[in-house]
């Protein structure tokens, strides 16, 4: 049965090790070394030397430690060796997962803690670890708060709660220690523009393996119908994407193995799809990774924002939400929109200024707002929020004097609102 | 089958592919802008091996993602720089549907008279003949392979051995030539699903199929859309046509509408055959189409497929379906034993074939009577410096393209492209402003454009009868054949 079984599993959950090579790729294709998520952390903590390095070291041995205790988690479950080694190399080869490595991702960290409360299940140091799950990154609760009361664990149930009401009364209190972001996007696939989504081809080969699942287990039906829910929440909150990863590889591997040991009618036709299936993964894989490595900023957009800085540009800049990490790190200036929760009204008002061609209104307010520059990227200017010079804003920049073309490359250009004196 | 049988299976080929001669070999031109994009690709990949990915002429430099198996099978028999082989071989693979259509048919109803009738209406059905008689589009190929495809399904059931090989090479050039083949996929996993709510075992092969041809698929249009895909979403699907537009692709689906495509009595026969089927009796071959049938009304509806095609694959299934009524219809009179059997018989015949083959001849009557005026096209290379863009309609910029070999500002290929909308608005603005000033701008400033083109088809779609800008200080006529009128923008 197992000729495509790897005996020895030790290597698969090694694989992070192999994500910093994609920092190679990124230097050959006129791009910054690493994401943006990675400037905004390292922002955070400039005074310590090579932050960058650490932040990516912290993030691979965490991506490591999410393999090792899955895995140990499917042998405690007497998974047998193949769906638990094609399962760990699925989940090493989807998208969110990969990504994780560039910045310290406090959802994987959330999910280890969760993993590790499984794996405890009746120690007492499950209650911490279900308690540090909840705090690290609240959405994770759900998981936590799920397995406590599905598994009758009452205490686990309890810290979970501690957990959550602790982080919510911290981000209530201290708003800028929020992690999170509630924003909704409508691709949540990598293969349809998402970084940090699914793997499309591993999502189909899933839904196999689901079926299987529920046709041959039905008294688990509240699990599947938790994560059917999950899967349909992580379309909006990006955040979840991350865990629903792991039993999205699981029920991939599942489908594959029964592709693999079924006896098929059409003998022929195994091979084939199993061949397929290989191709599918490796193509999304490899596209993925190429996408990764030319994805923003770019090597113009970090000259540009440095320009800002070392020729004192300094004030609130207006820009895409997307921007906004990039605009703090490498201008050291506030971007008005951030992915913060408790600045969504700034969104509103952004999007106003954005498509309003009333120049009164958007002096009103850039002013109230305090706003000194507007920082445009390719991306805004082919459809990101204007497909042409004649609409809102992108109109009024080049029709009135209030505003001042600062700096102008092929793909950025940087303007300065001259405020009213009071 | 017996040799007497093929020969007027061959026979009706032959009828269905003379007519449809005696209309395409009176041009030498094709009857739409887009098979000169078609023509383009043949003939880039007869000249260099590959499909024209990067092209500088559409949109005034873009780049392409479709499948280009279709135009790598005409390449094959465009080594001549022949057209009109090109235009025999086109429509020899669109009378192929003709026997497709008699094989599914004499499966279900093991009736030779019956197949034969059913074969030659389908030869006929007007929106098929009107859309493949002298247009260069990858329908011709996948409508008769789909309903063959169909049929091998049919068959696998029985003899899975003798048929599994032909039935997945099929499926694997159904998926290369059209993206629509997902819809025979899904209609296959649909027609498991109904089985299974029936109470019935569901077929292992066809699963087994299903499985593979779906990964295949998704591989496929992964590997040939993955930059469209990461660029522009899901909303790929709706192949980008701009919402301004969306209603001279996808037509409202009236009642009225669909009647007059499909033909009456086909739909009126279908109907009651599909009703007979799920009803009253097991009929794998026709709940498969039946299948199919619902997906292609689920893509059309969502947006997915073109109203056309959709109408097109619904007429197909319906008049291969109402085979099953005219067996009932048939079977009665025998039974009842009535004295005019073969009178009956002959009016059926003429009341079926005739309102088809009739409305078919109508449809290549109408395109031909269109007769385009290509002549200011071709008479662009000579008159218009190289490397200069031309502003026209939508429906002209292919022939721009292919016949001036200039660039063009739009054209009817919107997948993959930012701002088609826009471009719209441009253009109509350039044509319909009555400020020069605005009209220059766009067109010099934006698009750099130095030439704009006046013919009928801008002239019908902005209801104007010139330029509404027009002077004689800032435009010069380039050049004129009979109304069609380029203008050089001399401000």
């Amino acid at each position: 049965m197992d000729k495509i079984n790897i005996k020895n599993s030790f290597l698969i959950h090694l694989l992070p090790l192999l994500y910093p090579l994609i920092i190679l790729f990124r230097l050959n294709s006129s791009h910054t070394k690493y994401l943006p998520e990675l400037y905004a952390q390292a922002h955070i903590f400039n005074n310590i030397p090579n932050i960058e390095i650490l932040i990516i070291s912290l993030s691979v041995f965490i991506l490591i430690l999410n393999l090792y205790f899955f895995k140990l988690l499917l042998e405690r479950f007497e998974i047998d060796n193949m769906q638990k080694n094609i399962s760990l190399l699925l989940i090493g080869l989807t998208p969110v997962f990969i990504t994780s490595f560039f910045y310290l991702n406090l959802i994987s960290l959330s999910f280890l803690f969760f993993l590790l409360t499984i794996y405890f299940q009746d120690k007492k140091i499950s209650y911490l670890t279900a308690f540090m799950s909840a705090l690290v990154w609240p959405i994770s609760s759900i998981f936590v708060l799920f397995y406590s009361k599905y598994t009758k664990k009452k205490y686990q149930l309890i810290s979970g709660f501690l957990g959550l009401i602790t982080i919510m009364l911290i981000i209530h209190k201290f708003p800028a220690l929020s992690f999170f972001s509630s924003h909704s996007f409508s691709r949540f696939v990598a293969e349809f523009g998402n970084l940090q989504g699914y793997s499309l081809p591993i999502l189909l080969i899933s839904v196999v393996g689901f079926a299987i699942n529920w046709f041959n287990n039905k008294k688990h039906f509240k699990i599947y119908i938790f994560f059917i829910l999950v899967f349909f929440v992580s379309t909006y909150f990006k955040s979840l994407i991350f865990p629903l990863s792991f039993v999205i590889s699981f029920w991939a591997a599942r489908s594959i193995k029964f592709l693999y040991e079924k006896k098929w009618s059409l003998p022929t036709l195994k091979n084939m799809s199993l061949f397929i299936i290989f191709c599918l993964v490796l193509l999304s894989t490899s596209f993925f990774i190429k996408n990764l490595a030319a994805a923003s900023p770019s090597l113009a957009e970090k000259e540009a924002l440095t320009w800002m800085k070392e020729n004192n540009h300094q004030g609130i800049v207006l820009s895409d939400i997307g921007n906004a990490k990039i605009i703090k790190y490498f201008s050291e200036n506030t971007p008005f929109v951030d992915d913060n929760i408790f600045t969504d009204n700034n969104l509103a008002i952004a999007k106003t200024i954005f498509y309003s061609r009333d120049l009164v209104q958007v002096e009103e307010l850039f002013s109230a707002n305090n706003i000194s520059y507007i920082y445009i990227d390719n991306k805004m200017k082919t459809g990101g929020i204007w497909t042409d010079r004649t609409q809102g804003l992108f109109f009024l920049l080049k029709n009135s004097e209030k505003f001042k073309n600062i700096y102008n490359s092929k793909e950025i250009e940087i303007w300065r609102y001259k405020q009213e004196q009071k | 089958m017996k040799k007497s049988r093929i020969a007027f299976l061959v026979l009706i080929f032959l009828i269905v592919f003379f007519t449809r001669y005696s209309f395409f070999s009176q041009t030498d031109t094709f009857s739409d802008d887009s098979s000169y994009y078609a023509l383009r690709q043949i003939e880039n990949i007869v000249d260099t091996g590959k499909p024209l990915y990067e092209d500088q002429l559409s949109y005034s430099g873009r780049t392409f993602y479709f499948t280009p198996a279709y135009h790598y099978i005409l390449a094959l028999f465009f080594l001549t720089k022949n057209i009109f082989l090109l235009k025999i071989i086109n429509n020899l693979f669109a009378s192929l549907i003709v026997v497709s259509s008699f094989l599914i048919v004499e499966n279900i109803t093991k009736n030779f008279f019956i197949s034969s009738l059913i074969a030659l209406i389908s030869g006929f059905i007007p929106l098929y003949f009107a859309k493949t008689l002298n247009s260069l589009n990858p329908s011709s190929i996948f409508f008769p392979l789909l309903i063959l495809l169909l049929y091998y399904i049919s068959k696998l059931r029985l003899e899975s051995k003798k048929y599994s090989s032909i039935t997945t090479l099929l499926f694997f050039l159904l998926i290369i030539i059209s993206p629509h083949s997902l819809i025979l996929i899904l209609g296959l996993l649909f027609n498991q699903i109904l089985v299974k709510i029936d109470g019935n075992k569901i077929d292992k092969k066809e699963i087994e199929i299903f499985i593979v041809s779906f990964f295949f698929y998704v591989w496929y249009y992964l590997f040939i859309y993955k930059s469209v895909l990461f660029n522009h979403g899901i909303s790929i699907l709706k192949q980008n046509i701009p919402i301004t537009l969306l209603a001279d692709y996808f037509m409202t689906p009236t009642p009225i509408n669909i009647l007059l495509s499909i033909g009456i009595i086909p739909f009126l026969l279908g109907s009651y055959a599909v009703y007979f089927i799920s009803t009253k009796e097991k009929m794998f071959e026709a709940n498969i189409l039946a299948s199919t049938s619902i997906m292609v009304v689920l893509f059309s509806y969502f947006g997915i497929l073109e109203f056309i095609d959709g109408i097109i694959l619904i007429g197909v299934f319906l008049t291969i379906i109402s085979s099953v009524s005219i067996k009932l219809i048939i079977d009665y009179f025998i039974d009842s034993k009535i004295k005019h059997l073969k009178s009956f018989v002959t009016l059926l015949i003429i009341m079926l074939i005739m309102p088809s083959v009739f409305s078919s001849l109508m449809q290549g009557e109408k395109l031909l009577s269109e007769n385009l005026d290509l002549e200011i096209y071709k008479k662009i290379d000579s008159n218009i410096e190289s490397g200069a863009i031309i502003i026209a309609p939508i429906s002209s910029g292919h022939y721009i393209s292919y016949f001036g070999k200039k660039k063009n500002v739009i054209d009817s290929n919107f997948l993959m492209f930012e701002n088609v909308e826009q471009r719209i608005s441009d253009v109509r603005t350039i044509y319909t402003t009555p400020f020069y000033t605005t009209a220059i701008s766009l067109a010099f400033e934006k698009y750099g454009s130095t030439y704009i083109l006046i013919n009928e088809e801008a002239r019908k779609r902005y209801n104007i009868s010139n330029i509404q800008s027009y002077n004689e200080q800032c435009f010069k006529e380039a050049y004129k054949v009979n109304n069609d009128i380029v203008y050089q923008l001399i401000c």
